[in-house]
């Protein structure tokens, strides 16, 4: 929690105690704007192989070291460019381009809270979807609010300790996984991505604990993505996660019970696919952000018939 | 018990007491708060950004409200993928 003296900008920089109000600057300003494949987000149970209309403004709640987008999350919205983009305009952009969905993404739509909420309720309004990519750091009652226009939502789940969070992202762990518990019990489509740091979070105990808080709390059907680290901002010093260590964390949360992890930001041939946990059949192959093909049939496995987790039409 | 003795058993009690408190000192203590920095050639924007050297904590804010106090540039060509992670 900040106290802002007037005149003042927060932890976030974006909120502002202008005459005893607490306003926002980023209201309508996006800084980044563009259609991404839901892929990127990731996403691998939403609506594969769409685009998303996918938009950020700068600022962002925590400051965590290896931010790969630090050069928009950790700026000041005096040094940045930023484009009009009202919340019709926005839900207008993803009509014109056939979007079915939108993305608050990038830096983290809590800090632009007031335009993701708008936004998310008039894209709702219009029958386009909603998606989060966020760290997930919000108090119960604001995230409840949100969710309530929310479809699906990636939540980092950066470590699963609280002094990794303190000393590498200046936040803590619990609110983050009550977010995580509230969005999954809301009926928002849950994935959950985190970022394997050599050194910090790498080792087997630590993956396996992770991947048992999230079979016992958000359920064996969670998608788990597995990213992989590159030496970004304050953690240079780092060298970047090997395919073998990810490869190793993939069979460690699938040995755990969970039915669908992948790997990210590095290539890897099964790491990427989708595969049926009842007959473990290939259902969707990918390639980096393209689908090479798509078995499933009606969001069901095309030879056991078992029901896949997720949102496909 | 000699003085010694006496003064040795305070120190080994004040160690055990502090070593006991650091975690919980560790917890009570407010976030870390870290200032991002710019890269110098980093193309962040074509304006060319001022440093200021006042501390973030005491930084007086310029900003007026329902304006952005950054610049503003037209929607490009939002069809190509975005450069920034997520």
């Amino acid at each position: 929690m900040c106290l802002i003296k007037p005149g003042q900008s927060g932890e976030c920089r974006v909120r502002i105690n202008l005459d005893g109000v607490l306003r926002t600057v980023v209201y309508g300003y996006p800084c980044s704007i563009n259609i991404d494949p839901i892929e990127k987000k990731p996403l691998f149970h939403f609506l594969p192989g769409t685009g998303i209309l996918s938009i950020a403004t700068v600022g962002c709640n925590l400051h965590c070291l290896n931010c790969q987008n630090w050069e928009i999350s950790q700026a000041n919205p005096e040094e940045s460019q930023a484009v009009l983009c009202p919340p019709q305009k926005l839900v207008d952009l993803a009509r014109q381009n056939r979007c079915p969905s939108i993305a608050y993404t990038y830096t983290d739509p809590i800090v632009y809270y007031e335009y993701t909420y708008d936004s998310s309720k008039l894209a709702r309004d219009n029958g386009i979807r909603n998606v989060l990519v966020t760290a997930g750091y919000i108090n119960a009652v604001p995230w409840k609010k949100l969710l309530a226009y929310i479809d699906a939502a990636n939540i980092d789940l950066k470590f699963i300790s609280d002094d990794l969070y303190r000393r590498i992202c200046s936040g803590t762990l619990k609110p983050v996984q009550n977010a995580l518990v509230l969005a999954k019990a809301s009926g928002v489509l849950v994935e959950v991505t985190n970022l394997v740091i050599p050194t910090l979070n790498d080792r087997p105990e630590q993956i396996r604990e992770l991947a048992r808080w999230i079979k016992a709390e958000l359920g064996q059907e969670t998608p788990l993505h597995f990213s992989g680290f590159y030496p970004q901002y304050r953690l240079l010093h780092l060298p970047p996660t090997s395919l073998q260590i990810l490869e190793q964390a993939r069979e460690i949360a699938i040995s755990e019970g969970l039915d669908y992890v992948y790997i990210g930001n590095v290539h890897s041939k099964e790491g990427e696919n989708t595969y049926c946990p009842g007959c473990k059949g290939l259902l969707i192959e990918r390639k980096g952000y393209t689908i090479l093909q798509n078995r499933l049939k009606n969001g069901c496995c095309p030879d056991c018939g078992k029901e896949i987790y997720g949102v496909w039409k | 018990m000699t003085r010694r003795k006496f003064i040795k058993k305070i120190i080994k009690a004040g160690s055990v007491i502090i070593a006991g408190s650091l975690p919980l000192v560790r917890k009570a203590s407010p976030r870390k708060f870290v200032r991002a920095f710019k890269a110098k050639g980093t193309p962040f924007c074509k304006r060319k950004a001022k440093w200021d050297a006042t501390p973030f904590c005491k930084r007086k804010a310029k900003w007026e409200p329902n304006k952005y106090p950054g610049s503003i540039v037209p929607i490009g060509d939002i069809s190509k993928q975005g450069k920034w992670s997520g």
